[in-house]
């Protein structure tokens, strides 16, 4: 799909400039609200079990993406791509859960411009993502502690204390992206811009989990997947030409 | 290899002025292949056989498969070559093992556009290619493990190849831009017959290859996907240049 969406873009980028087209991009922050609340009494009841803890990680609020987006567009059609990942992590009183995660999506949308001010695209996304996480020994002694206390607190990182899964996906969307764009030059062929999207993502296929040593673990015993609704904001930066202005100023230049 | 070769047409058809266009973009794909036999074969209780092994106990089957395709089309004049990949997962699950499938369809098709209006298209396609099933059959836990349990998985794999034919069309709305860009929907119907009856199932490790003689994996494919693409078709599309130049002559 990487494939195709590159030629897309290239399409777009360089055949652009007879009719009203151009291409915009840039760095992008997404939230993400997935349920967590099988996965943390998985956590839970595996902080009992392994770690003889009573109160185990409890992962909450949005994932975080820190990533880019990109599309081109000719006349209303847009088509382009984001993506990001990052980590997050929770504390138990005996385990941490350490969780690194990534996602990319193509979207194809339709732009509507209003005022020559904002943007406004409603689009379908396709794409995918995956989800990897570190369970391991964590002892925390409520303060910085004595300097003279030589206290290994390493297990988290070690074979016999930790566990390694991971698991991925494919997933559906829809979102309404609103950019307010700012032009930069007068002809305003070149513009940047605020991009906000909120939309919806859903799992069409959803793999179950594996462990380190190629174990599976029944996606249905522990349900988890990065999807649900998303907020991100971005700035993004482009340019944009008709086949009318470069006429014009053709014509001007003769 | 295949970049190469769509690289050289593209070079070609542009340098000899010919009618010509490439197309692609990503979808669904839907498929109907019929794995009773597979999940018989795997679930059914073997013990009259091994009194050791009582089976795999796989219990569930959906009897379709779901999953993404990435078309590319090269057009020379109405005729096309197209490579329709698509890609679906499967998995049959049990209390203790399971076993996933990855389909795999690498058809490369042939197809002639046939026009219906100012926007809609009608491609005609036959295809040859690969039918290719990945399996894994693997112990399936009902959670996390043991942090002090490094013993490797227990699973075995296997990878199935039926060489096959397609034949059904595509439809495709399509808007066209003054700059030969043209982007819209395509949906398409083939129906796949694969050239073997009783292929074989091949080991990825040290045991032996299966053959489930009841598996025939003829189906239809149903896909739906965006098109993006760029074409030069007759004196309309060419006559840009043409005039371009003439004004500048003229001035």
């Amino acid at each position: 799909m990487k494939r195709t969406l590159v030629c897309a873009i290239l399409i777009l980028a360089v055949a652009g400039f007879a009719t009203e087209a151009g291409g915009l991009g840039g760095p992008m922050v997404i939230g993400l609200l997935p349920s967590f609340s099988d996965l943390n009494a998985e956590l839970d009841s595996y902080n009992t079990e392994h770690f003889g803890g009573s109160s185990g990680p409890e992962l909450s609020g949005p994932m975080i993406f820190l990533g880019g987006q990109g599309s081109g567009f000719i006349e209303g059609f847009s088509v382009g791509g984001w993506g990001g990942g990052f980590f997050k992590e929770a504390n138990g009183d005996s385990s941490k859960a350490l969780i690194g995660y990534g996602m990319g999506y193509g979207e194809f949308g339709y732009r509507v411009n209003l005022f020559d001010l904002v943007w406004i695209k409603p689009a379908l996304v396709l794409g995918g993502g995956g989800v990897g996480m570190h369970i391991g020994r964590y002892r925390s002694g409520g303060g910085f502690g004595d300097p003279s206390d030589d206290f290994d607190n390493d297990d988290f990182f070690s074979d016999d204390e930790s566990y390694q899964v991971g698991k991925g996906l494919v997933s559906v969307g829809a979102l309404v992206d609103a950019t307010l764009v700012f032009p930069m030059n007068d002809r305003k062929t070149a513009f940047g811009g605020l991009s906000v999207k909120a939309g919806y993502l859903y799992p069409v296929y959803e793999s179950d989990w594996y462990d380190e040593h190629g174990n599976s673990i029944d996606k249905d015993a522990v349900r988890f997947s990065p999807s649900g609704p998303f907020a991100s904001v971005g700035v993004v930066f482009g340019g944009q030409g008709t086949s009318k202005d470069y006429d014009e100023d053709w014509d001007e230049e003769w | 290899m295949k970049r190469a070769i769509i690289l050289g047409l593209v070079i070609v058809a542009s340098c000899f002025a010919l009618d010509w266009g490439v197309y692609g973009g990503p979808g669904m794909s839907f498929s109907m292949t019929n794995m009773k036999p597979v999940h018989d074969e795997i679930s059914r209780d073997a013990a009259s056989e091994d009194p050791n092994f009582p089976g795999y106990d796989v219990g569930s089957f959906a009897s379709y498969q779901l999953g993404l395709r990435t078309p590319i089309i090269i057009r020379f004049f109405d005729f096309t070559v197209g490579w329709g990949d698509s890609y679906s997962w499967q998995t049959f699950k049990g209390n203790d093992w399971k076993t996933s499938f990855q389909h795999r369809l690498e058809i490369t098709e042939f197809g002639y556009i046939i026009n219906l209006g100012d926007n809609l298209r009608l491609r005609p396609v036959v295809g040859l290619g690969d039918y290719d099933i990945d399996m894994t059959i693997a112990e399936l836990g009902g959670g996390f493990g043991d942090p002090q349990d490094e013993t490797d998985a227990i699973s075995r794999s296997y990878d199935y190849h039926n060489f096959s034919m397609t034949a059904g069309a595509s439809i495709a709305y399509l808007w066209k831009f003054d700059n030969n860009v043209v982007i819209g929907v395509e949906g398409s119907l083939r129906y796949l017959i694969p050239f073997e009856n009783e292929d074989t199932w091949d080991s990825d490790g040290f045991y032996q290859d299966a053959v489930i003689s009841d598996f025939y994996p003829h189906t239809p494919v149903a896909g739906i996907n965006f098109l993006i693409g760029y074409e030069r078709i007759g004196e309309e599309d060419r006559l840009w240049e043409g005039e371009w130049d003439d004004d500048w002559e003229e001035k």
